[in-house]
C-alpha cells in the first residue's frame, strides 16, 4: 500500500455519512442490480404472459434456492477474507449422511440437527485449518471439495439414499400457504446473516477481519475465532441446503448439487462483494440472486437455450464489474484521467 | 525472493525450496511403492506407460495452470480455452479441408486470444482472476455450446495425422509422452532462463514491490495468461486427438484439476513459487493415484477422497516450508 491508498483508506473509515461506510460494497451496487432486476423483470413479463404470477415465481424461487442459500453462505466467508469452494461438496455428504440416518431409523426429529451438525462441522474443519495453520483457504476447500465429494461417495455409493421421512423433505417441498418453505428458509437466513453482520461484535469483527486480518491480530482480537465463525456459518448454510435438496429432489448421493459451486460463487461475485474480503451486504447478495433468478427463468420461459443464458451471466459478471472497476477508477488505466471519480492508486493490488 | 541481490544468501536459502520439488518427487515415490507392494501389475512397463500417457495432457495443462498461478492469479477457464481451441480450429479445419495439417498452430492461435483475453481482464481492467475467469469460463464454454447449435457431438473430423501421432508408439514411448517432456522442459527454461520467466515470479511475490523495482506488472500478467492459452491450446489439440472426438464438453473439469496438480506440486496459490518439474509431478501424482487406486482393486469412490487429502497434504506442506523461510529470514 502506497502513501496514497493509505490516506484515502483512512479517511473512507472516518464515521459519518454513507460514502464513509466502505464496508457496504461498491457504491451504487445495489441500485444498478435494482435497475437490472425492474429492466429484466419487464422484459419477460411483456415477452411471456406466464412469467408474472405468484406459482410461477414461486417455482422459479425453489428452483435456484439451493444454490441462494449456499452463495449466502460463501458471502459470509468471502467478507472474512477467504473462499469456501468445498460447500457444494458438504452439501452433498450430508444429504448422504441424512438418508443414511433415515435408512437406519433415526427420526425424522433427529435427522435434521445431524445434518445441520455435520454442515457445520465441515465447514469448521476448513476454518480450522485456514484460520490456525494459516493454509490458504482456496487451496484448502479445493482439497476438502474433493474429500467431501469423496467421502459422500464412499458412504453412499453411486446411487445414495433415497428414502427420505416426509417431516424431513417438507424443508424443500412443503408450502406454507403460497409460499414454499425453503424460500422462508432462505429469507431467515439471509435476515440473520444480515442482522449478525450489521448489529454484533463477531459481525462487525468480520469487516475488520476482511479488510486487515494482520491489524486485528496485533490489536490482540481473535481473528482466528472471527474466521471460524465464517466457516462455522457456511457450513450451516450447506446442512440447510441440504435438507432443502433431500425434500426438492428427493435423494441424497456424492453427484448432490456438484456443478453449482460456479453459479454460488458468481451469485456472490454480482452481489458485488470483494473477493480479497472486508466489503459487501447481505442485501446485495439477495438482489444477485433475485438477478440470476429472473433472468434464468425468463430465458427458461422463452425458450431460450441454457448456454445463451450461460453466456448472458458470464457476460453480466465480466462487464458489471468492469464497468463498476473502470468507474471506480482505483484499477483502471483505461479511463481517461477526467472521468475517473477519484485519484489512481499506482500500486493498488490487483 | 528473485529479487534479492546477494547471491551468498540466496544460496542458503535454496535447500528450503528445492523441498518444493523433493516433497512432491518423494511423495510420488511413496505411492508408487504403496500401489506396487498392494498391487500386482503396478510396476509393469505397459502400466507405467499409460500412467505416463493418460498424465501427459494433464501435464501441458498443468503448466498452462502454473504460468498463471505462478503470477499469484488463477484461470477457471482452462478447461473451456483448450476445449475452445480444440474446438473452434477443428471448425475451421471442417469449413476449409485444406488447412488440416495446420490444426495445431490454429489450436495454439485461438488459445493465445482466449489467453488474452483473460489477461486484459484481469491485468488492465483489473478483476481478480478467480472472478474474471469464471465469468470467461461461463463465456468460452456458452460460445463453443452456440456454434454446436445444440449438436452434442460434432466435428467429429479430427485429422488422420493427428490421431496416428497420438496413438504412435516409437521405441515404446508414446509421442504424446514425448510432447509432455518437452513441455515441461520449455517451460522450465522460460521460468528459469528468461527475464519474463523471472517477472512472473517477481510479480507474483509481491505486486509492489516488483512495480517499485519497475518491471510491467500488467504487461507480465497479460503475458502470461497468453502463455497459458497457448498451452491450453496444445493440450486441448492433444486431447482431441486422444478422445477422436471433440464433443462440447470435453476438458470440463481440468480447470480444478489442473489447480489440484500445481498445488501437489509444490505451487502457492499466493504466487510467487512453483515450478515445470513440480507441475509435472503433480500432474503425474494425479494420474497415479487415479490408476493406483483400480490396480489395488479399490472402488473409483476412493479417487476423489485420496486426491483431495493430497491437496490438504501438499498446502501443510507448503505452509511449513513457508514458515521456515520466515525463520530464517527473521534470524539474519
Amino acid at each position: 500500500m502506497t502513501a496514497a491508498t493509505d490516506i484515502r483508506g483512512a479517511r473512507r473509515w472516518l464515521p459519518g455519512g454513507r460514502a464513509q461506510r466502505p464496508y457496504l460494497g461498491l457504491p451504487g451496487w445495489n441500485t444498478g442490480l435494482i435497475v437490472l432486476i425492474v429492466v429484466t423483470t419487464v422484459w419477460a413479463s411483456m415477452s411471456s404472459p406466464a412469467f408474472l404470477h405468484s406459482a410461477q415465481l414461486f417455482a422459479a424461487g425453489q428452483a435456484v434456492v439451493v444454490t441462494a442459500i449456499l452463495a449466502l453462505g460463501l458471502a459470509m466467508v468471502v467478507i472474512v477474507g477467504e473462499i469456501d469452494i468445498s460447500l457444494t461438496s458438504n452439501l452433498a455428504f450430508c444429504t448422504v449422511l441424512a438418508g443414511m440416518a433415515a435408512a437406519g431409523g433415526v427420526p425424522a426429529a433427529l435427522i435434521i440437527p445431524i445434518a445441520l451438525l455435520a454442515g457445520v462441522l465441515l465447514g469448521l474443519l476448513n476454518g480450522v485449518l485456514v484460520a490456525v495453520y494459516g493454509m490458504p483457504s482456496l487451496a484448502v476447500t479445493l482439497g476438502a471439495m474433493g474429500a467431501y465429494q469423496g467421502a459422500a461417495y464412499l458412504v453412499g455409493g453411486d446411487n445414495g439414499y433415497t428414502q427420505f421421512p416426509t417431516a424431513v423433505q417438507e424443508l424443500g417441498i412443503g408450502y406454507v400457504g403460497p409460499v414454499p418453505i425453503s424460500l422462508i428458509a432462505f429469507g431467515i437466513i439471509a435476515v440473520l446473516f444480515a442482522v449478525i453482520l450489521t448489529t454484533t461484535t463477531v459481525g462487525r469483527s468480520m469487516y475488520v477481519v476482511g479488510r486487515a486480518a494482520e491489524v486485528v491480530r496485533r490489536n490482540g482480537s481473535s481473528v482466528i475465532v472471527t474466521k471460524l465463525c465464517a466457516f462455522g456459518l457456511g457450513g450451516l448454510t450447506a446442512g440447510v441446503a441440504a435438507l432443502v435438496f433431500v425434500g426438492y429432489y428427493g435423494s441424497g448421493s456424492g453427484s448432490a448439487a456438484s456443478d453449482s459451486i460456479l453459479l454460488v460463487v458468481t451469485a456472490v461475485a454480482l452481489g458485488g462483494l470483494d473477493i480479497y474480503g472486508g466489503t459487501g451486504r447481505i442485501s446485495s447478495v439477495v438482489l444477485s440472486l433475485i438477478l440470476i433468478g429472473v433472468l434464468q427463468d425468463g430465458m427458461g420461459l422463452l425458450n431460450v437455450d441454457t448456454t445463451v443464458q450461460t453466456i448472458v451471466i458470464g457476460l453480466l459478471l465480466i462487464v458489471s464489474l468492469s464497468v463498476s472497476r473502470l468507474l471506480a477508477g482505483t484499477h483502471g488505466p483505461l479511463l481517461p484521467q477526467f472521468l475517473r471519480r477519484s485519484p489512481p492508486a499506482s500500486t493498488s493490488s490487483s | 525472493m528473485t529479487l534479492t541481490d546477494a547471491p551468498a544468501r540466496v544460496r542458503r536459502m535454496a535447500p528450503a525450496f528445492d523441498a518444493r520439488i523433493g516433497g512432491p518427487l518423494a511423495f510420488l515415490v511413496a505411492l508408487a511403492v504403496v500401489f506396487g507392494i498392494a498391487g500386482n501389475n503396478f510396476w509393469t512397463f505397459a502400466n507405467i506407460r499409460s500412467v505416463f500417457f493418460v498424465a501427459a495432457i494433464l501435464v501441458i495443462a498443468t503448466l498452462a495452470q502454473s504460468t498463471v498461478v505462478v503470477t499469484r492469479n488463477l484461470d477457471l477457464s482452462i478447461g473451456a480455452v483448450m476445449a475452445g481451441s480444440a474446438y473452434f480450429a477443428l471448425l475451421l479445419i471442417d469449413a476449409h479441408p485444406g488447412l488440416g495439417g495446420l490444426l495445431l498452430p490454429m489450436a495454439i492461435c485461438i488459445g493465445a486470444v482466449m489467453g488474452a483475453i483473460n489477461g486484459f481482464i484481469v491485468a488492465f481492467i483489473g478483476i481478480p482472476s478467480l472472478i474474471a475467469t469464471l465469468g470467461t469460463l461461463s463465456l468460452f464454454r456458452g460460445l463453443i455450446y452456440a456454434s454446436a447449435d445444440g449438436r452434442q457431438i460434432s466435428v467429429g473430423s479430427v485429422p488422420d495425422w493427428l490421431l496416428s501421432l497420438v496413438a504412435a508408439r516409437p521405441f515404446g514411448i508414446p509421442v504424446l509422452v514425448v510432447v509432455g517432456i518437452v513441455a515441461v522442459v520449455a517451460v522450465g527454461v522460460v521460468f528459469q532462463r528468461t527475464g519474463f520467466g523471472r517477472n512472473l515470479f517477481a510479480v507474483g511475490s509481491s505486486v509492489q514491490a516488483s512495480e517499485f523495482y519497475g518491471l510491467p506488472r500488467r504487461g507480465t500478467v497479460l503475458r502470461a495468461f497468453i502463455l497459458s492459452g497457448t498451452l491450453a491450446g496444445i493440450a486441448g489439440t492433444f486431447l482431441a486427438g486422444r478422445a477422436g472426438t471433440v464433443t462440447v464438453d470435453i476438458a470440463s473439469g481440468y480447470e480444478l484439476q489442473t489447480l489440484a496438480a500445481a498445488v501437489i506440486g509444490g505451487a502457492s496459490l499466493l504466487g510467487g513459487t512453483g515450478s515445470a518439474l513440480g507441475a509435472a509431478l503433480g500432474a503425474l501424482i494425479l494420474a497415479t493415484i487415479d490408476n493406483g487406486l483400480v490396480q489395488v482393486g479399490l472402488s473409483g469412490y476412493w479417487q476423489g477422497f485420496v486426491q483431495g487429502c493430497a491437496i490438504v497434504l501438499a498446502v501443510g506442506f507448503d505452509v511449513l516450508l513457508k514458515r521456515q523461510f520466515a525463520r530464517r529470514v527473521e534470524r539474519r
